[in-house]
């Protein structure tokens, strides 16, 4: 028992700061949500309006209709996707690194070396993540409750649990299965989007909404949290987690240590192609994430487009929705330009969290010491870091070029207008503020190395939120200034704002040549 | 050289770190070419006589390598550009006796070519066997940069001494560092002149006395 214990404890440790950022962040999300829908919908008029909005065929792709009209139903209509998806994607990553990434490294071999079995301390690990998954619904819920009925909002606290834990298991699986903590990523990556795209399947068509049964997605929509509230659903996700889990403990009994179920060849043919240099290496590294982020921002541009249509008819028919977008800050007089900078703006978001993660790979290179091979030899720092730089500038715009051209497909298929041009103007007008978050991750990079993406990254959300629900809440104007997202115009309706983007991209470049001349005289820092 | 200009510095120096981090994705052979096209002016005929001579599989990803693997890949790219000083932090940790042989063959080629290499190794044996200068480092400092032979003669005596009768106790005698009981005897570390010793010695009823060269372990020791 005190074995098992020191497994627990161990895991706890691994994972409890990322838990405990994601408990602060889900906690923040959420209280904000709920104040931003009183204050837009504060009374029953307004509430059965975005009830409409949210009952269009097209938006019921993405959102499946409210269970009620109250703000509690409202909020679990807009936030509880991207909550679930925020919830899996962490789940997924923790579990992971828990499970593969430790064994990759050969530090699960320390445990081993115990008295435990491969299955006791699997059963240990699984036990402390399942139980950060608990800890998830428990915040989710426990939020929802201050503001709304706490019957929904233990329902849906309940369901983000048993959410995360279908995905705890699942990936506690694909690790007995597959060889690596990248091979486990990716095909539980492929699972999480085949999970959301069933979820778009089953709601395009009334007679398809049985298949959100399949979904763990479409759960939710089936709990009708905050509405009918159909207890017995919750049985669904609980049982499946359970039997994943189950699967994935027998499955450790069946393999190698270090090894998997179904692995691949141990020699390869070597490729030649892009070895030429540092850049040419560290492009090579990136182009299959790279490419991940690019269909996404695709795919997420094209739905986006082929809303325009639906937001265009509505709005044509009633003279209040004009009002409400007009509350929501969407301009009506140009109302598909108004949609896509609000669209453009999202991208954004993404492209800066892109150019995060981005230079964070150059500082991972480092602190694994893989950095070293390339610095002893005839490679200077400003050339290896530098590069970085370059490769980052040129993933912005590549992924700016994909969330564009994404969106303008989208609005083709729609029958929608929106010119090539204007979507992709839309998009390079948030390039600065990416170009303001990779100043300060080089800068970080050079000055407090280890904080480079926790402190880059919380910006880059934490401002794109505050530009959001700022001026909604009427929070100062000193407060919201910070944000450089505040700074946008919304193009393609309006033209860029020139002097701003100057002031950024200044901004930027002074922050990222001071971490360079700083990177260039710091010793290198390992993890 | 300006030793400003790290780019031109580092086209003269090869190095093999303490501990070898290689990308786990790549093959050894993309390894080689990817640290090869970094380094430039590789020798390629060369390059592929080491990947011989060590025995490394270059199809094989990193991620399922060995650490004597990964280890050979590493002194494979730093000798390939035969470079003028070779920086060699615990070349041979993780190598099997056969490539650690190997390893010493390379070395001595290399040094009989004119290339400098800077051996850092806890094995002293090897330390004895490769290197003609030996520097010791203490708590971060260097504190002997000599040859073998002046560090023997300079520093320490090794004394077998036996004798009829029990042995009294030696570690007071001024310049005797060690003292180490042998059947029959003692073996004893002497710095410095051996004089002291010897007047201490001839009141003893010494059987046999038998000096010899320090092993460079010993000799170590003496500076700690």
């Amino acid at each position: 028992m005190a074995e098992t214990l020191t497994v627990v404890r161990l895991t706890a440790r691994l994972v409890r700061r990322g838990a405990l950022v994601l408990l602060v962040c889900l906690v923040a999300y959420l209280l904000v949500e709920v104040r931003v829908f009183e204050v837009t919908y504060p009374d029953q008029a307004s509430r059965d309006l975005v009830v409409r909005l949210a009952q269009d065929p097209v938006l019921q792709v993405f959102q499946a209709e409210p269970a009620a009209t109250s703000i509690g139903a409202l909020v679990v209509w807009d936030a509880g996707w991207l909550l679930q998806v925020v919830v899996g994607v962490w789940m997924v990553v923790a579990t992971a690194r828990v499970l593969r990434g430790d064994e990759d490294a050969g530090r699960t071999e320390l445990m081993l070396a115990g008295k435990l079995s491969p299955r006791r301390v699997l059963t240990a690990q699984l036990g402390t993540l399942l139980t950060v998954a608990v800890l998830i619904g428990v915040a989710v819920g426990g939020t929802l409750a201050l503001r709304t009925d706490i019957g929904g909002a233990a329902l849906q606290g309940a369901v983000v649990a048993g959410f995360g834990a279908t995905y705890v298991g699942a990936t506690a699986v694909l690790a007995q299965v597959a060889g690596s903590r990248g091979r486990v990523l990716g095909a539980a990556s492929l699972l999480l989007g085949g999970a959301y795209l069933l979820r778009m399947v089953a709601g395009s068509g009334v007679d398809r909404h049985d298949l959100a049964w399949l979904t763990p997605l479409g759960w939710s929509d089936r709990l009708q949290a905050y509405g009918d509230n159909h207890v017995a659903v919750l049985l669904l996700p609980f049982a499946v987690a359970a039997v994943l889990t189950a699967s994935a403990i027998l499955l450790r009994g069946l393999r190698d240590s270090g090894g998997a179920l179904v692995g691949g060849p141990s020699t390869h043919r070597s490729s030649s192609v892009w070895l030429g240099g540092p850049a040419a290496f560290a492009w090579r590294a990136n182009l299959g994430v790279l490419t991940a982020w690019a269909s996404a921002l695709l795919v997420f541009g094209g739905v986006s487009g082929t809303l325009i249509r639906s937001m265009e008819t509505f709005l044509a028919a009633d003279e209040s929705y004009r009002q409400l977008l007009a509350a929501m800050g969407i301009s009506t007089e140009n109302l598909t330009g108004g949609y896509v900078a609000m669209t453009a703006n999202i991208l954004g978001a993404a492209i800066c969290l892109y150019v995060v993660w981005r230079l964070g790979h150059a500082r991972a290179e480092e602190a694994a010491e893989l950095a070293d091979n390339l610095l002893v030899r005839p490679v200077g720092r400003w050339r290896w870091l530098g590069g970085h730089v370059a490769l980052t500038a040129a993933g912005a715009v590549v992924l700016a070029l994909a969330g564009g051209s994404g969106m303008w497909l989208g609005a083709r298929l729609a029958s929608a207008d929106l010119s090539l041009a204007h979507a992709l103007a839309g998009v390079v007008n948030v390039l600065p503020v990416a170009a303001v978050m990779a100043g300060l991750a080089v800068l970080l990079l050079g000055l407090l190395p280890r904080l480079t993406v926790p402190v880059a990254a919380s910006v880059a959300v934490l401002t794109y939120v505050l530009a959001l629900v700022g001026p909604a809440l009427s929070w100062p104007d000193l407060v919201v200034d910070v944000s450089p997202f505040h700074h946008l115009e919304a193009v393609p309706v309006d033209p860029p704002g020139l002097a701003a983007a100057a002031v950024m991209v200044a901004v930027a470049a002074v922050m990222t040549l001071t971490g360079l001349a700083r990177f260039g005289r710091r010793d290198l820092v390992g993890a | 050289m300006p030793t400003t200009d790290v780019e031109r510095a580092h086209r003269h120096v090869g190095y093999v770190a303490g501990e070898v981090a290689l990308w786990p994705q790549l093959t050894g052979r993309e390894t080689l070419e990817l640290l090869g096209n970094v380094s430039r002016r590789v020798d390629v005929a060369f390059r592929d006589e080491l990947v011989e001579r060590f025995g490394v599989d270059p199809d094989r990803r990193i991620r399922s390598c060995s650490k004597g693997n990964r280890q050979k890949i590493a002194l494979v790219a730093a000798l390939m550009t035969r470079p003028k000083v070779l920086l060699l932090d615990e070349p041979t940790a993780g190598l099997d006796p056969i490539m650690e042989a190997e390893f010493q063959s390379v070395a001595r080629e290399a040094a009989a070519r004119g290339q400098t290499l800077f051996l850092s190794s806890h094995i002293l044996d090897e330390v004895e066997d490769l290197c003609d200068r030996v520097a010791i480092l203490r708590e971060g400092r260097l504190v002997e940069v000599a040859t073998l032979d002046d560090l023997r003669a300079m520093r320490t005596t090794v004394v077998e001494v036996h004798l009829d009768g029990p042995v009294p106790a030696l570690d007071g005698v001024p310049g005797v560092t060690a003292v180490t009981p042998v059947p029959g005897g003692v073996r004893l570390s002497v710095v410095g002149s051996p004089g002291p010793l010897l007047r201490r010695l001839a009141e003893l009823p010494v059987t046999t006395l038998r000096t010899e060269e320090p092993s460079l372990e010993e000799i170590f020791l003496t500076y700690y």
